[in-house]
């Protein structure tokens, strides 16, 4: 019995529970994209909920990422609800993996952020990702990209887009700007968040010169071309170039898998997640406001842990994924059998015959009682189930 | 909706100027109105859809997608504090936050005595939140949702953090203005996703405000 006005049938704010269809449908596209990764080469990994606190906070100075939940080891450390997948594999790497480099690791789990609850979004939400750990360049990079777009394609998802930035863009142009600290650090935010009138005010309030200002507007308000590309590269300075080389060398590889259709170079994508070097993306699909999924390469990451392997991976949201996912075909109907076992009827037949609808895949409910015909199909109509053999009197 | 620009407008003061700037862009503007009961206007031809909305519901029917692009005050993008692309400033409907006293508490120089434990009434209370802390300040802020210039008078607090822009309100409450924390004006946001999707259309309809407010500038 449920009382209302206690603790008793809530549930914190943030999380939800998952019921049938729902849950069914969840798991059985964690599996379907697991299944599709897994042929790729990828080997799934996983880690414990909680991890000690230190883990996500090895930036220097900085206080570490304010929207993990804490808690209270009974030693007094203090352990966090893991808030994404990608260090826990770090960690792992440095500390315990066997065998050689490159691996191919994938997951699928749950974790948990304490986004502001008006935010709309959920505080515990499952990721699918992948990590290619050991391999430098354009080519692993595309693989990454590619089974991302290969991944989406297999679950039905067909109108995609990814953004594709890089982050040497980014570091090259604050390279270039000799500017103090705290106003670089203001440049960075608005350009993560995409404050272009707070950029443009920023930049006249910097006194930068016009032509440099109309450059580096330019390569970051509006979405570009390869052939944009082509054209810009060679008035830029080296850091940015390189950048700019690497992201014509991924496309132009995502043109063998025959994917780079997907692909939109937009140089003002940043990742919220600051351990990101080189390439960077996210995945936008119609009818979704926000971001279906994620990466890029982080190639000094993993050194913080122990083994300096240079890195690239991605995440999928799965519960935005759900909601993106054209509606479910009639899902499979259950088989109802009915027979009255005791009554000296055939139950152990019965049951041979459910077990033999089983292998065959097929998902029978067996119900040992003894019922009128008539109960039998109301049963079966309760049930949502098709009445395939009764037994009775 | 995949070949549709959805559009939300705020109602209110922001709301004629931003149908006069989409008129001149060479949208079909005709019956929007936001007196009326109709809160949905579609646009076939251009194959533009209009929502017409409370100016701080705005940023939130923006960031979800419902919306792809909206017409907003910076204020109140700001204590929405959602995550949404400002791509324009569209100058018009300016205005900026201020901190503000009762003129009789002030020191016949004009000075303003700062004491701990300072109460602040405000509609606004992500901003003076932002505000105080980047002051190194301390204050208790107290959330209001209209007619914060009456707070002082009865008790409520002793300062306030308001949207002015005549400040006609302040000097008819005998409150003076102790320091401008931002200048506010309309903004143009666009949603996230929208931005990647839809970028061939909103690219043009964003070429063409540029142009229009350039034109704007030109006559001024």
């Amino acid at each position: 019995m449920c009382i209302a006005n206690g603790n008793n049938c809530t549930i914190p704010a943030g999380m939800r529970d998952w019921l049938p269809p729902e849950a069914g449908e969840k798991r059985l596209l964690i599996n379907t994209l697991l299944d599709n990764i897994a042929q790729w080469g990828y080997q799934e990994i996983s880690s414990p909920l909680l991890e000690y606190y230190q883990v996500f906070n090895k930036n220097e100075a900085g206080a570490g990422p304010d929207n993990l939940y804490k808690l209270i080891e009974r030693d007094g450390s203090i352990l966090v609800l893991r808030p994404e997948m990608t260090i826990p594999i770090a960690r792992i790497i440095g500390g315990k993996m066997q065998g050689n480099q490159p691996w191919r690791l994938m997951y699928g789990e749950e974790v948990f952020r304490y986004e502001l609850v008006q935010a709309g979004r959920q505080r515990e939400f499952n990721q699918v990702g992948v990590e290619l750990i050991g391999e430098r360049g354009p080519e692993a990079d595309s693989e990454v990209l590619a089974l991302a777009i290969s991944s989406l394609r297999r679950i039905g998802i067909e109108k995609f887009t990814i953004s594709l930035g890089h982050m040497g863009v980014l570091n090259g142009l604050l390279e270039s700007l000799s500017w103090e600290k705290s106003l670089l650090d203001e440049l960075r935010t608005l350009i993560l968040e995409k404050d272009f009138v707070g950029l443009h005010q920023l930049l006249e309030k910097a006194g930068l010169e016009e032509t440099k200002k109309e450059e580096l507007l330019k390569l970051l308000t509006r979405p570009l071309s390869v052939n944009d590309l082509k054209s810009i590269i060679p008035g830029l300075s080296g850091g940015i170039q390189a950048a700019l080389q690497e992201i014509e060398s991924i496309i132009a590889l995502l043109d063998v898998y025959g994917y780079s259709q997907y692909i939109q170079i937009d140089l003002s994508t940043l990742r919220s997640l600051d351990y990101y070097t080189g390439m960077v993306f996210e995945i936008y699909t119609v009818g979704i406001g926000y971001p279906i999924g994620g990466g890029g390469r982080y190639d000094n990451l993993l050194r913080q842990y122990g083994k300096d392997y240079p890195a690239t991976g991605f995440a999928l949201g799965i519960e935005r994924i759900l909601l993106s996912l054209p509606p479910k075909l009639e899902s499979k109907k259950h088989i109802l059998l009915v027979g009255d076992a005791t009554a000296g009827l055939a139950g152990g037949d019965l049951f041979n015959k459910a077990e033999s609808l089983r292998r065959e895949g097929k998902n029978v409910i067996l119900e040992l009682k003894q019922m009128t015909k008539g109960q039998a199909l109301e049963l079966a109509e309760k049930l949502g189930a098709e009445l395939l053999l009764w037994q009775g009197r | 909706m995949e070949n549709t620009l959805t559009i939300a407008l705020p109602k209110g003061k922001l709301f004629q100027p931003s149908v006069e700037l989409l008129s001149k862009c060479g949208l079909n503007t005709e019956g929007l109105s936001d007196k009326a009961r109709t809160l949905l206007f579609e646009d076939n031809e251009n194959k533009v859809r209009y929502i017409i909305c409370r100016p701080t519901d705005i940023p939130v029917y923006v960031e979800h997608g419902a919306a792809d692009l909206g017409i907003v005050g910076k204020d109140s993008i700001i204590e929405a504090g959602k995550n949404l692309y400002e791509l324009l400033d569209l100058k018009f409907g300016q205005c900026g936050f201020v901190l503000a006293a009762p003129r009789k508490l002030l020191s016949p120089d004009g000075k303003y005595a700062w004491k701990q434990g300072m109460r602040i009434a405000t509609k606004f209370p992500t901003l003076a939140k932002d505000y105080l802390q980047k002051k190194g300040l301390q204050a208790e802020i107290i959330k209001l949702h209209g007619n914060v210039e009456l707070a002082p008078q009865v008790g409520l607090a002793e300062l306030i953090v308001d949207l002015v822009s005549t400040g006609q309100t302040l000097q008819e409450n005998d409150l003076i203005a102790l320091e401008k924390i931002v200048q506010a004006s309309a903004r143009l946001i666009v949603n996230r996703a929208s931005y990647r999707l839809k970028a061939e259309k909103i690219n043009n309809l964003l070429n063409l405000i540029k142009d229009n407010l350039q034109n704007i500038e030109k006559q001024e």
